[in-house]
């Protein structure tokens, strides 16, 4: 879509009257203001195959088909990213990655083997996709999180508040998973001293930890259970004696069950806290940056709260939130360019993948699932693992993230720049390259589609980049694949030189 | 001595005395002799046992034999007169000489974790700051050896801590399985004929370049930094250094036909490479339930490896600049739960160090008699860490600049544990 038509397809959006908040945020007229105000240029509109593998990732955590690129790439329908948007937002796959990243989220890092024992992930990931699908509004399912309780498989929402509670431990998990979650607030300093920024001290950390405490986390459930003594909760150093109270200061009411309080706090807390914390998890997904202040600078306040208006016009859907931001103008430019650029939003989003899409993309590109049924087929205790797609995810995406985060400590820290033992084992790790070349991989299936050498290279290619090679790129690598490749082999492992060559690189990694 | 332009003129006398046994590790092994470290400072590399889970005090270099909270273990007595320890590491007790032993480090802190963070760093967490690796800081302090191997290895988990806001090749470089270290280094010829490697290194470099340049951005130079690392150990030829395989037998004997054994024997190989620090995790001593069959078989995992290093490095000369660590982030109840375990406890641990400067055979800090509280020399953490970094010759009150400017020690306080220093 050239840059006039982004504009007249931005113009046709009536911008609608002040008085009335519109579900449509006209973020364009934000951003043609921003832009002036900085004297900035911004730059042009993406292309087709950046944009297309942009937002593919963005709202189904994969990359696209090759048949998808190509066709998107031929089509000369003016609206055609507008119907690519709403194509997406409506696959199996967006629901899936919207139940992924919510997993993600609300579990943290440090899902183990115990949690998928006496947790119901599967159950959790239903839900979730059900959520999305149904567009169940933001604040129904932060209310769900924290007020859900019974058995997890009927009540997956549960499962967040089981996962942060340990036996015996004071809830102090929870009460910082909650805060971090639903209102973008770090608690961690103040459960051991006064915090020095947020202005909370240790006090009232354990003040509000102390509305999570009649819960108890058993094999499958979560229990609300009567608190002998309501209302104390001794800390892990022994030092503090709490009542309940919120982190504004408030309390149940009287005649209030806590499950129902607690939810209602959060949720009319003022400044739209959870609103605006969802409203910021979700601009930070598709453009990598806050807009809520904190360690990483100001923010963007009024974005933030033109993005919150519209999102409560528009019922608190997230999906209408999501389309919004990825149909705007600003999202759909070139991310090429100096760092600034970007940072100043006149350029495009340019992003790591996330942990999640870094999974979904990765289970593509060795055909994971297919590869380990294989492995595991003769191991019947193994198998059972497969027999619940979402688990057999849970346990991928657990023993990846160990390679992913060694310190393991931030729960909202993307990829990072990937570390040196990362590195090490993309290049060279046993495991993986046999993946790269194992009955089911992506260069055997590519090898058996075409013999002709240019068409292997370009589908190799679309498989991983989303774009065809240059000419320059294409000559280069024909020739690589015949010096390097052994011909008794079809040259297999020329072609697995190319992959290997796309996989680690940063085109393939990062989110241009 | 072209790598060491700076040396004072002692430093080089030092250097030229290379062949002897005295000359240990600084010049024997090419780690040179560090700039601005303190002159009086012995150690020049590390080599940590992280008992990771928490080890009991009580079951292992504190016993309290005979009382209320002894638990089933008897005391042996060792190579050092006044230290006795469980009956369960009788290879160590006849290397305590080399030994000494912290009774009563404290920290008030349960959670492993945490605690696990400040053993690693000196600092308590913080959400907004994250500290560097000990290795690291001694890395960043004595510079690198002369080795394409990173200057900081874990072996068999990963650390709580990186390089934090020092430079990436200061992070600990993390080889997850003490099974098979080198299994992600070494290219097997199983699915790499040779020169596979190499050439798929240059056919990248090529095709990153264009894409890379275009979207300038800190975070794609950082990510090539990381695969340039991790290139330059994948084609070194100091990998070599894993080929524990190649010891002498009567070595490999001595150290144990065990992962750990075999781990331990690489720490000395790494070092001896030029490797700063080495970090080995082993556990779990986490013994909520039958604390006394777990420690039992832990300790009888970690004797022979630990005491084998110690006469090892002992024969080669090199303890006097090695520094030999076993820590873990607190100690065990004293107090018996009805599941035969032991839980937390952070009132009063034990560390045992050696080597690097470090006298032998001694006790700091007594606890009474049951084991529950410290009689005598609190140690702190900061006191620990101080005690390192002057074996060092590490400058704690130096500053790094943080994230966001902010200058900050390279420890917060704390006080060198003096009896420890001849």
């Amino acid at each position: 879509m050239s840059a006039i038509a982004v504009v007249l397809a931005c113009l046709l959006q009536a911008p609608a009257p002040k008085a009335q908040p519109s579900s449509d945020p006209d973020l364009d007229g934000w951003f043609d203001a921003h832009w002036k105000k900085r004297d900035l240029k911004p730059a042009a509109p993406c292309d087709d195959a950046v944009f297309l593998r942009r937002v593919s990732l963005d709202l189904t955590g994969l990359v696209p088909p090759p048949e998808e690129v190509r066709s998107f790439l031929k089509s000369a329908r003016k609206d055609k990213r507008a119907k690519k948007i709403d194509e997406l937002l409506a696959s199996p796959e967006a629901a899936e990655y919207f139940a992924h990243l919510w997993v993600q989220w609300l579990m943290g890092h440090d899902i183990d083997f115990r949690d998928l024992r006496r947790l119901d992930l599967g159950a959790l990931c239903v839900w979730l996709k059900k959520a999305w699908t149904e567009d169940m509004p933001g604040d129904e399912l932060v209310r769900a999180f924290l007020s859900s309780s019974g058995k997890l498989s009927e009540n997956p929402a549960a499962n967040f508040a089981a996962k942060h509670l340990n036996p015996g431990e004071p809830p102090a998990g929870l009460a910082r998973a909650s805060a971090r979650l639903f209102l973008g607030r770090d608690l961690r300093c103040a459960q051991c001293h006064d915090h020095p920024f947020d202005a909370m001290t240790h006090e009232e950390f354990w003040q509000y930890a102390a509305f999570f405490r009649p819960l108890r986390a058993g094999n499958g459930t979560l229990d609300e259970v009567p608190v002998r003594n309501p209302g104390t909760l001794r800390d892990d150093l022994g030092e503090v004696f709490a009542e309940p109270r919120f982190l504004d200061g408030r309390s149940l009411e009287p005649d209030e069950t806590r499950s129902a309080g607690v939810a209602r706090l959060f949720l009319t807390m003022e400044h739209d806290a959870v609103a605006r914390a969802l409203v910021d998890r979700y601009w930070r997904l598709y453009f990598g940056r806050p807009l809520l202040a904190g360690k990483h600078g100001k923010g963007q306040p009024e974005l933030l709260d033109l993005l919150t208006r519209s999102y409560h016009a528009g019922k608190d859907s997230l999906r209408s939130l999501t389309k919004a931001i990825v149909s705007c103008r600003a999202y759909q430019l070139s991310s090429e360019g100096p760092e600034a650029g970007r940072e100043a939003y006149a350029a495009g989003p340019l992003k790591m993948m996330n942990t999640t899409q870094f999974m979904r993309v990765w289970n593509h590109a060795f055909q994971w699932e297919p590869y380990f049924r294989a492995q595991y087929e003769k191991n019947p205790e193994k198998i059972a693992l497969f027999k619940d797609p979402e688990v057999f995810w849970m346990v991928r995406t657990m023993q990846a993230k160990e390679l992913l985060f060694p310190k393991g400590r931030d729960p909202e820290e993307v990829l990072s720049n990937g570390t040196d033992r990362l590195a090490i084992k993309l290049m060279n790790n046993r495991d993986i390259q046999l993946l790269m070349v194992s009955q089911f991989s992506l260069v055997q299936k590519v090898c058996k589609q075409t013999a002709d050498p240019e068409h292997r290279i370009d589908e190799l290619f679309l498989l991983m980049v989303s774009r065809p090679p240059t000419k320059a790129e294409k000559k280069a690598l024909v020739e690589h694949v015949r010096s390097a490749g052994n011909p008794a082999h079809a040259y297999i492992d020329g072609y697995a030189d190319v992959f290997w060559m796309l996989f680690n690189s940063s085109e393939f990694v990062f989110v241009g | 001595m072209s790598h060491c332009p700076n040396c004072s003129r002692r430093d080089f006398v030092r250097m030229a005395l290379g062949g002897s046994a005295a000359a240990g590790v600084a010049s024997k092994f090419g780690l040179p002799l560090a700039l601005g470290q303190d002159k009086a400072a012995k150690a020049k590399a590390c080599i940590l046992f992280w008992m990771q889970g928490a080890q009991s005090q009580i079951d292992t270099w504190d016993p309290k034999p005979g009382t209320e909270f002894g638990g089933p273990f008897k005391a042996i007595p060792t190579a050092a007169k006044s230290i006795q320890i469980s009956e369960h590491l009788p290879k160590t007790a006849k290397q305590m000489d080399k030994v000494s032993l912290i009774r009563t480090l404290n920290s008030r802190d349960p959670n492993h974790d945490t605690a696990t963070y400040l053993l690693h760093t000196g600092y308590r967490e913080n959400p907004d700051l994250q500290h560097p690796h000990v290795g690291s800081v001694i890395l960043e302090e004595l510079g690198p050896g002369k080795t394409d191997l990173p200057g900081c290895v874990v072996l068999g988990g990963d650390p709580p801590a990186g390089a934090a806001y020092l430079a990436a090749d200061r992070g600990p470089a993390i080889i997850d399985r003490l099974e098979n270290p080198s299994a992600d280094l070494v290219a097997s010829t199983e699915y790499f004929a040779k020169g596979t490697l190499d050439r798929r290194w240059r056919l990248l470099r090529g095709f990153e370049e264009d894409w890379n340049r275009r979207h300038a951005d800190a975070r794609i130079d950082a990510r090539e930094r990381t695969y340039e690392r991790a290139w330059k150990i994948l084609a070194s030829a100091d990998l070599k250094a894993f080929e524990v395989a190649k010891e002498p037998d009567a070595t490999r004997k001595l150290y144990g036909e065990t992962p750990l054994g075999r781990a331990a024997l690489l720490s000395r190989r790494l070092v001896q490479s030029g490797v700063r620090f080495v970090e080995i995790q082993y556990g779990n001593w986490d013994t909520h339930s039958d604390n006394f069959g777990g420690h039992k078989r832990l300790m009888t995992d970690i004797d022979t490896p630990y005491a084998a290093l110690l006469e090892d490095l002992g024969r080669l000369g090199m303890l006097h600049d090695t520094m030999v660590l076993l820590m873990t982030e607190f100690g065990r109840t004293p107090k018996i739960n009805i599941g035969q375990g032991r839980d937390h406890w952070s009132r009063n641990w034990c560390a045992c160090l050696a080597g690097g400067g470090i006298a032998g055979g001694r006790v700091v800090g007594r606890t009474d008699d049951q084991g529950l509280e410290i009689a005598e020399r609190p140690v702190g953490v900061g006191d620990l860490f101080a005690t390192l970094y002057k074996a060092f010759g590490v400058d704690p009150d130096k500053k790094y600049l943080t994230p966001g400017a902010r200058p900050l020690r390279i420890l917060d306080g704390g006080e060198p544990v003096s009896e420890l220093f001849s």
